[in-house]
This record gives C-alpha cells, sequence and structure tokens, in this order.
C-alpha cells in the first residue's frame, strides 16, 4: 500500500510538473500572439503584434555594451470598417547622451532590408492617436520616447514576417547607419499576419 | 468535416433525384397567391472606366430601406420592402433566391435574396474585394443602381502634358535567393501558377539576388489575383512595380527584337518660320482633341521633318499618342522609341518610356512562350445557368364551433401557392480590341409550372436581356442594340431598342436611347409605345460629386404618355454622401420623383443614413388610366379600348391617369454602430403615407394610409459561435396598411464543415387587423442549407407558417367558428453553376 501510494503521489508531482513546465511556454506562445482591444478614447479597434522587434547597432566606439535601438511594432486599426496598417519606431539608446557623438537618427527615411527587398517606410507623424491609438505601442524601457508612425501595408508586414535576413536602415545628417536584428520576434509579427489575413 | 469531392459526388444524385420527383408531382386541387414568383429578375453588371454599375431590376415594385454597411465592405445587405404589386402579405417570409448577374465576373462573388424581417428582403451582394458604393433608386420602383466607385479597369491612357496615373507594370516576386533558380523550381512554379515565370537579378547591398518572378503583369487586378494565389506556396511573396527589366535567366530564352516601321527623318523638309511651326502645333493640339487622328498624324508628321525646333519633343511625343490611340501600335511604339533616342532627358522622357513598355508588354511573349497576362484579347466568355424548384402549399383548418352549436364546419382545402420550376441562363461574351470592344448579353429563363388552374404562371419564356454593344475606346462612344435595362437618364427599366453613349470629352459625356418599353419579359418586343431620351452627364476626373441632366418623352397607344425632364446628382465625400434624383413631368405638371438617400459618418463610428422620397406611386404615365379598368389598350374598339368603350375624350383619359396615380412619401432614418469587432447595432424608422385617390370611370375610391410608422432594431453578430458565422436578431413594430405588427425574429448561418452552411431561421408575428380588431399569431421555422464551392452552388430553404387568429368569423355556411388555423410549408432547392 504504501508503495502504492508513493508511486501515485511520484505520478502526481510529475504531472505537475509537466503542466508547471509548459506554463510558461503556454505562456511564451500567448504573448506571440497579437492583442485586440477597444481604444477608450478613439473608439478603433486597435490590433497590436504580441512581441516588438528590436534592431540594434551597437555602439562600441563608446562602451563594451553601449547600442542603439530601434523598436519596431506593427498594429492594425480598424475604424468604421476600413482598416488602416502603421509601423510604430522607437528610436531609443543605451548610450550617454553626453558621448553619443552623432543624434540620434532622422525618423525618415526609414528602411527595412527584408532579404533583397528594400522597404522604405512613409512617415505618417509623431502622434499615435491621429491613427486611432492612444494607448502606447510596445514603448521601449526608461523614460518617454517619441513614437514615429509609418504608412504600411499587410504585404509588406508579411515580407518583414517571412524574410530570412532582416536588417534596418536609418539616416543621419552625414551618413547612413545599418541596425541588425537584436530581438527576433518574427514569428509574432507571422501570427499579426495571419490573424489579419484571415488565416491565410 | 465534408469532402468538397465527396460533396460532389452525392450532389449530382440529389439533382436527379429532384428532377425524378418533380416529374411525378401530383396536380394540386386549387392553387391562391398573385404577383410574380421571383422577386429579382436580374442584376446586370456594366463595367465603365473607373465604375461598376450593378442595375438590379426586379418583377414588383420595391421601395428601398436602407444598406449596411452605409458606403464601403467587401458585402453589401440592401433592404427592400416589397410593395402592394408584388402580392405579399407584411407578415410574410421572403423564400430565398439567387438572382442571376450577368457579367461581373471577376467583381461579384455572389447574390442572395432571403427575408431576415418580416415584410422586408434582403439582398445580398458579395464582393470578391471590398468596394466603395453608392445606391441610388431612380425615378421606376421595378429598380436599383448600385454603383461601385473608384474602381479603376486598367487601361492604356496618356495624359499628354500631366502625370502619368497609374502606368505601372507589375511582378510577384515569388521568392529570392543568392544563388540561381534551377529549371525545375521554375516549372514548378509556372505549373502551380498558370503564368509566365522568369528569373531577374538584382544588387542589394553589394550582395547579387536572383528574383524567381511571375510576370510582366499590366493589370493591377490581375497582380492581386496571382499574388493571392502565390502566397499558398509562396509565403514570402510580394508584388514588385516596376522594379525590374524582366532580365532572362534559369535555361530560359529571350525574346526576339520587334522590326519597328520607320520613322520620318529629322531635317528632310526645310524649316518653317515660327509662326507656322506654332500655328502647326495648335492645329495638332485640336486635331488631337476633336479625336481626329488622322488630321493629327497629318500635321505632326510634317512637323516631325523639321529640323530641331522648341516644341519638337511635344510634337514627337503627341504623333506616338495619335497612333496609338487610332490603333496603329507599331507605328506609336516606334515613335515612343524616337523620342527616347533624341530626347532621352526629356521632360516627357519617363512617361514615354513607361507608355512604350506597357504597350510592349501587351504584346510580349512570356519566357516560357505563351502570352503574357493582361488584358486579354480575343474572345471572353462567361454566364451561369441555374435551375430553382419551389413548393408551396397552405392549408386553413377552422376550430370547433362555438358552444351549444351542433353544426359541422368543414376543414380549409389545400391551396397550393406554387409548384414550379425557374431555369435561367447568362451569358456574357467579349472581345477586346486595340481599339473596340465588343460585349453581347443574354439573361433569359424559362419557368415550367406544374399547377393546372387559371392563376398559375403557365410556361413562360423570359428574356432579361438580350443585347450586343460596341465600344470605340478612341472615340469614346459606345452603342448598345437590344433589349436592356437602365434606371436612369429618366429611363424606366427595361426597354427594347437602342442606347448610345459619347464621351466628347473627359468630362463630359451625351447619352440617348430610344425604343420600347417591356412591360413583360414574357412577350416579345411590343411597339405600341416607344419613348426617345436624352441625356448630358458631367463627371469631373477627381472631383466629389457628378451628375446628370435629362429628357424623356413616352407615347402609348396613340396618346402622350409621359414627357419629363429631371437630373441626377452624386456626392462623396469621405465621410458622407448623397444622391439626388428629381423627374418631373412637363406634360402633366407633376413631380414624379424626388429623392434624396445619403449617408453621414460620425464621430466614435457613428453612420447615419436617410432616405426621403416623394413619388407618384406608380410613375404618372397615361397608361394609368387602365388600372381597375377591364380594357387592355386605350385606343381599341369597344370591348378593348378604354377611350371607346367609355366614350371618353383624351382630356377626360389623361385626367383618368392622374386619379389612378396616388402620391407616396417615404422617409426613414438608419442609425448604425458598430459595436467591437463582432458586433453591429442597427435602428430603422420608417414612416410612409400613400394619398387617396378619387373614384372615376367606375373605378372605386381609395382612401390615403395616414401616416404609418415602422420601428425596428437589429443586432448583427459575427463570429459569435464560431469563426464565419453570422447572426441578427431583429425587432419590429409598426403600422401597414392592414393593421398593427409586433415582431421578433432571429436569424443565424453558420458553417457546419468543408463548404456547408446551415441557416436556422425563427420569427414570431402577431398582427392586429386595422378594420376587425381580429389578432393573428403567426410562427415561421424555417432553416436554409447552401454549399458553395468554386463555381457550384447549392441552396435548400424549407420553412413553415404556423398562424392562428382568434376571434369570432362566420365562414360563408352561416356557420360560426372561434379560430382559424393557417398552415403553410414550403421547400425550395436551387442550384447554380458559373463559368467562365
Amino acid at each position: 500500500m504504501n508503495r502504492l501510494v508513493r508511486i501515485k503521489a511520484a505520478g502526481s508531482a510529475w504531472t505537475l510538473a509537466l503542466l508547471l513546465w509548459h506554463l510558461p511556454l503556454a505562456a511564451r506562445a500567448a504573448d506571440l500572439q497579437p492583442r485586440e482591444y477597444l481604444d477608450p478614447e478613439t473608439a478603433a479597434t486597435v490590433t497590436i503584434v504580441g512581441e516588438p522587434l528590436i534592431f540594434a547597432n551597437a555602439r562600441t566606439e563608446v562602451a563594451a555594451n553601449a547600442r542603439d535601438y530601434v523598436t519596431l511594432a506593427a498594429a492594425a486599426v480598424d475604424r468604421n470598417g476600413k482598416m488602416s496598417y502603421v509601423l510604430v519606431a522607437y528610436f531609443w539608446s543605451t548610450v550617454d547622451p553626453r558621448v553619443r557623438g552623432y543624434p540620434m537618427p532622422n525618423p525618415e527615411p526609414l528602411v527595412v532590408q527584408a532579404d533583397d527587398r528594400r522597404i522604405e517606410l512613409t512617415l505618417r507623424g509623431h502622434a499615435l492617436y491621429d491613427s486611432g491609438i492612444s494607448v502606447p505601442v510596445h514603448p521601449p524601457p526608461g523614460p518617454a520616447v517619441t513614437p514615429n508612425v509609418y504608412s504600411v501595408d499587410l504585404g509588406a508586414l508579411r515580407s518583414i514576417a517571412e524574410a530570412r535576413q532582416l536588417s534596418l536602415i536609418t539616416e543621419t545628417a552625414i551618413t547612413s547607419i545599418p541596425y541588425a536584428l537584436w530581438e527576433d520576434h518574427r514569428a509574432a509579427l507571422r501570427a499579426f499576419v495571419q490573424r489579419l489575413s484571415g488565416g491565410r | 468535416m465534408l469532402r468538397s469531392s465527396s460533396a460532389g459526388r452525392w450532389l449530382y444524385p440529389l439533382l436527379l433525384l429532384c428532377a425524378a420527383l418533380l416529374a411525378g408531382a401530383p396536380a394540386p386541387a386549387q392553387v391562391t397567391g398573385g404577383g410574380p414568383n421571383r422577386l429579382v429578375s436580374v442584376i446586370d453588371v456594366s463595367e465603365h472606366e473607373d465604375q461598376v454599375d450593378l442595375t438590379m431590376v426586379f418583377n414588383c415594385s420595391m421601395r428601398f430601406v436602407n444598406n449596411l454597411p452605409a458606403s464601403e465592405g467587401k458585402e453589401v445587405r440592401i433592404q427592400l420592402a416589397p410593395l402592394p404589386d408584388c402580392g405579399l402579405s407584411p407578415l410574410a417570409l421572403v423564400a430565398t433566391e439567387t438572382p442571376p448577374v450577368l457579367g461581373g465576373a471577376g467583381i461579384v462573388r455572389s447574390t442572395r435574396v432571403e427575408g431576415i424581417a418580416p415584410g422586408q428582403l434582403t439582398l445580398t451582394v458579395t464582393f470578391l474585394k471590398s468596394e466603395q458604393f453608392v445606391i441610388a433608386q431612380g425615378a421606376d420602383p421595378h429598380g436599383l443602381r448600385l454603383r461601385l466607385i473608384n474602381h479603376k479597369r486598367q487601361k492604356a491612357q496618356v495624359l499628354v502634358g500631366g502625370q502619368p496615373a497609374e502606368l505601372a507594370e507589375y511582378a510577384i516576386n515569388l521568392d529570392s535567393e543568392p544563388k540561381a533558380f534551377p529549371q525545375s523550381d521554375i516549372d514548378l512554379a509556372h505549373q502551380r501558377l498558370k503564368a509566365p515565370i522568369y528569373v531577374s537579378e538584382a544588387t542589394v547591398n553589394d550582395e547579387k539576388w536572383y528574383r524567381l518572378r511571375v510576370g510582366p503583369i499590366a493589370d493591377r487586378k490581375e497582380a492581386d489575383r496571382l499574388l493571392q494565389l502565390a502566397l499558398h506556396d509562396y509565403p514570402r511573396a510580394w508584388l514588385a512595380i516596376g522594379d525590374d527589366a524582366v532580365t532572362t535567366g534559369g535555361g530560359a530564352t529571350s525574346a526576339q527584337p520587334e522590326a519597328l516601321p520607320p520613322v520620318e527623318k529629322m531635317g528632310s523638309d526645310p524649316p518653317l518660320p515660327p509662326e507656322e511651326l506654332k500655328g502647326l502645333m495648335a492645329q495638332a493640339r485640336v486635331a488631337m482633341d476633336k479625336h481626329d487622328y488622322k488630321t493629327a498624324i497629318t500635321v505632326l508628321t510634317r512637323l516631325q521633318r523639321q529640323p530641331e525646333f522648341p516644341d519638337r519633343s511635344s510634337a514627337q511625343e503627341l504623333l506616338g499618342l495619335a497612333r496609338e490611340r487610332s490603333g496603329e501600335l507599331a507605328h506609336a511604339k516606334a515613335e515612343y522609341e524616337e523620342y527616347l533616342r533624341r530626347y532621352p532627358k526629356g521632360e516627357a522622357a519617363e512617361r514615354v518610356a513607361l507608355r512604350l513598355r506597357t504597350l510592349r508588354n501587351a504584346e510580349a511573349r512570356a519566357r516560357t512562350g505563351r502570352e503574357a497576362p493582361g488584358e486579354a484579347h480575343g474572345w471572353e466568355v462567361s454566364g451561369d445557368w441555374s435551375q430553382l424548384f419551389r413548393y408551396d402549399g397552405q392549408r386553413i383548418t377552422n376550430g370547433p364551433p362555438p358552444p351549444n352549436t351542433s353544426s359541422t364546419v368543414p376543414l380549409g382545402p389545400l391551396t397550393q401557392a406554387e409548384n414550379a420550376v425557374f431555369n435561367d441562363v447568362d451569358l456574357l461574351v467579349r472581345n477586346r480590341g486595340n481599339t473596340l470592344d465588343y460585349i453581347g448579353r443574354m439573361s433569359a429563363g424559362y419557368d415550367k409550372s406544374f399547377q393546372s388552374s387559371a392563376a398559375a404562371l403557365g410556361n413562360p419564356t423570359r428574356v432579361s436581356i438580350a443585347s450586343f454593344e460596341v465600344l470605340d475606346r478612341p472615340l469614346g462612344l459606345l452603342a448598345r442594340l437590344g433589349r436592356q435595362v437602365s434606371v436612369e437618364d429618366g429611363i424606366l427599366g427595361t426597354f427594347d431598342g437602342l442606347f448610345m453613349s459619347w464621351q466628347f470629352k473627359p468630362s463630359w459625356s451625351l447619352n440617348a436611347a430610344a425604343g420600347y418599353p417591356v412591360e413583360q419579359l414574357i412577350l416579345a418586343p411590343q411597339t405600341h409605345e416607344r419613348f426617345e431620351t436624352v441625356a448630358l452627364a458631367y463627371a469631373p476626373p477627381g472631383a466629389h460629386w457628378d451628375g446628370n441632366i435629362f429628357a424623356t418623352t413616352e407615347q402609348f397607344d396613340g396618346y402622350k404618355d409621359r414627357q419629363a425632364v429631371g437630373f441626377e446628382t452624386r456626392f462623396l465625400a469621405r465621410n458622407a454622401s448623397l444622391v439626388t434624383v428629381v423627374d418631373y413631368d412637363v406634360f402633366y405638371h407633376s413631380l414624379n420623383t424626388a429623392s434624396a438617400i445619403g449617408t453621414v459618418t460620425l464621430p466614435a463610428r457613428w453612420n447615419v443614413s436617410f432616405d426621403a422620397e416623394r413619388r407618384n406611386s406608380p410613375v404618372l404615365t397615361t397608361r394609368n388610366a387602365l388600372i381597375g379598368q377591364p380594357y387592355t389598350d386605350l385606343s381599341g374598339p369597344p370591348g378593348t379600348g378604354l377611350a371607346a368603350s367609355l366614350t371618353l375624350t383624351p382630356d377626360q383619359i389623361y385626367q383618368l391617369a392622374r386619379d389612378r396615380t396616388p402620391v407616396t412619401d417615404n422617409y426613414s432614418v438608419t442609425v448604425n454602430k458598430p459595436i467591437g469587432q463582432r458586433f453591429q447595432f442597427t435602428a430603422i424608422v420608417t414612416g410612409t403615407e400613400t394619398g387617396p385617390t378619387p373614384a372615376s370611370a367606375g373605378v372605386a375610391a381609395l382612401s390615403g394610409t395616414g401616416l404609418l410608422l415602422t420601428y425596428q432594431t437589429q443586432l448583427f453578430a459575427n463570429d459569435l459561435w464560431r469563426k464565419g458565422d453570422f447572426n441578427v436578431i431583429t425587432l419590429t413594430h409598426g403600422n401597414t396598411e392592414i393593421g398593427k405588427i409586433d415582431s421578433a425574429a432571429a436569424t443565424s448561418r453558420f458553417p457546419i464543415g468543408g463548404s456547408w452552411r446551415l441557416g436556422p431561421r425563427f420569427s414570431v408575428d402577431r398582427l392586429t387587423d386595422a378594420s376587425t380588431g381580429i389578432t393573428e399569431t403567426t410562427y415561421i421555422p424555417s432553416a436554409l442549407l447552401d454549399w458553395e464551392r468554386g463555381r457550384w452552388l447549392f441552396q435548400l430553404d424549407t420553412g413553415a407558417e404556423l398562424g392562428s387568429r382568434e376571434a369570432f368569423l362566420q365562414l360563408p355556411n352561416g356557420t360560426f367558428v372561434q379560430t382559424q388555423n393557417t398552415t403553410r410549408y414550403y421547400i425550395s432547392i436551387s442550384y447554380r453553376v458559373t463559368f467562365q
């Protein structure tokens, strides 16, 4: 009997361990799924990507782990049945502004290089509200950063999500700066595109 | 889960079984019912330069209630209220129909008529992609027009001195690799997409890429279609616009260089004075404006032989354009190449290069040896065939007699309203040439009735449309001859005759029509009535509005039938639209129609639509004098002719027509608000008032209806229980001509597996008779099962109406009963197959 009880207890523990193991995975899978909500101020139905893409440009000349970052988050806004898509880009950095050297890049032009496809993004403005979004979309950590809102279409988002090689190119007054993919959440962008394509 | 192949396998035996059942169906005892057996005759789709018109023709009069969504969507539901000549009671639930659609391949996916609320029908049009639209109802309530706007067809157009809008070539980039694609990948792509495949190269960031592509494609619509098709096997596919020079690669062969006719040599004529050169240029421009390309070519060729002068580059471009518009494409390409050779950095170099590329692509041979896609040349045939079987039976049973009576009461006889098969065929034949388009249209049907009573519909052959048209694109001239339909320019629906349209300026067009109005589709052209109409339309490019004015005259049986002038305007802004129609009869001095249909989008996603109409109902024509009379015409001999039989003068005939034509005012306001992604709330208030008519010539007076108000709310829900479902709850309270009505209805449609969908419906209606106070309660359960895949559509619709009247009723034999029950049951089976 005692052996039976021990076997049962071991089985229960194992089951519990499996559940606990899969919980983060399930939670992780849920993170990749887009989120949809009714914007309380604009009354638009907003769908945002589960996780944004983050690109980085290493500033090793400043410090070993100093980088300039660009957070790129996709959102879809449904207003009265009319759907529009935007990419929200935040330019932020872990470099001390006093030792930056050159300024942060201009928000325009911003180019996403997806394999051989060069996607030039058109800047719409800096106010998310004008696009129907009153809540910041995946803002970066730290102090508030001005969002840059770009018009995009579902085909371009699909290209970005499916690209084998992905990078970002920004421009300053004197040069263009490539950003490499730092946090790869293309799976989340794929889930976003799939949701908005009706599953196609 | 049903697979399409298994569904298709047992569909054929089911159809055979239906045919066998029809052959053995017994004739019923008695028939009731009036009005047409199908409500929608045909939906005719006409494609124009940058818009598409869907003209919906009804077999009886319909009042437009509203449409949802208001102005844009992939599907539009148009709610209509059948008027008395449709023979439907205010409680009737309309049986499902699949109206025939003529044309519209590549635009309209499907159409459906069904009853969601009592006494109303919903006409649902589903498009292949989201469209922007406006609705207009003309003078006659037998027709309605839905116009798709901003629906550009890719056409060759160059505006000299202007921007080359939408001139680009497309390709679908299926995949990109840093190494060359093997021939097997190219062959596989061609096998999958049935389109020309090529490989181009691009250097990006000093890295060479090989691109597997479909194209070149001249038509944006075709490019979008191929992209959607490609995504299944090539998830990285994207649409490329004019970004490569179509290179060869992967073992494919290159196209042979084309031999073009020679061009005139510059300087081969002695130089002319500058004033004469200016005069010749002006003459050439005038000739181009007048579409006199022969003169333009002569003048411009003379200028081409001149030595260089300031305007010579413009002359060279104009010469290419004149050659192109007169259909001399080889000469046009030669002139464009000459321009690029002489003026590579000229002001028009970019648009000439694009124009040349478009002309080349239109005639290019693909790397695989097949024709390049784009605007097809040669004959195209499309259409559909459908059959609808409907059995509709009704029985009335009488309840027990009052207490203390011993008489027996008979059961009511079975009264069968319909037992027939409706067969329809629609055919569209088109040939698109370099300058001329030819289109043949036919929509016809044959109704086979299995009833033997005199009230049966018989076995008529219907011809809704049978016409042939020619369009000369360079001249902007259209001519259409035959049986056709129109609800604008003062034309009252279907007619046999000629319609012509001439676009003499980019913003202006002149329309004219003449012919014989069609009263019944089963009849050959009736020459005892005829009409002529002329209209002038103005549609400035890029403007938010357009309009037209018209004048029309009709003769019937030797009498002036109608003589009217009017206008129609459409205003479309981002958040609002307004369509107005006015038709005034200058002979009768009567306003036939004044209507305004509009929508406004308010903040927070509120949408308000309104419809305000004042109409003569029916349209005031002299033939209205025959309403209520036992005579068939106005000027026939005694016994058949109204004038001779009642000894009436023409003025008395015209007065009779006025007497038989009441005025109807109709107002409706619809408020609509989406709630989140899946819900939508709608509230509709409708007011209708029909004026009285006096007694005259033996026809009794009709009193006015007074203002009849109806209130309706609807709650729509999509994806409520499962993805792809559609649900609506409708509550109605209103006054009709026969009494007060309260109704609650629930309708649902959801996928049940594969391409099958089930649509259960249930409605409870309560009618309180205005004259007797009797209340009648009716329960209406029904279900619609449909299967749609590819070119096939199958529908099974069955239902019942279970009504009960509680009142002290006297039967014809003198006995009294306290209740009377009405049982109606129906079944409708239909299928449609589309071909192209």
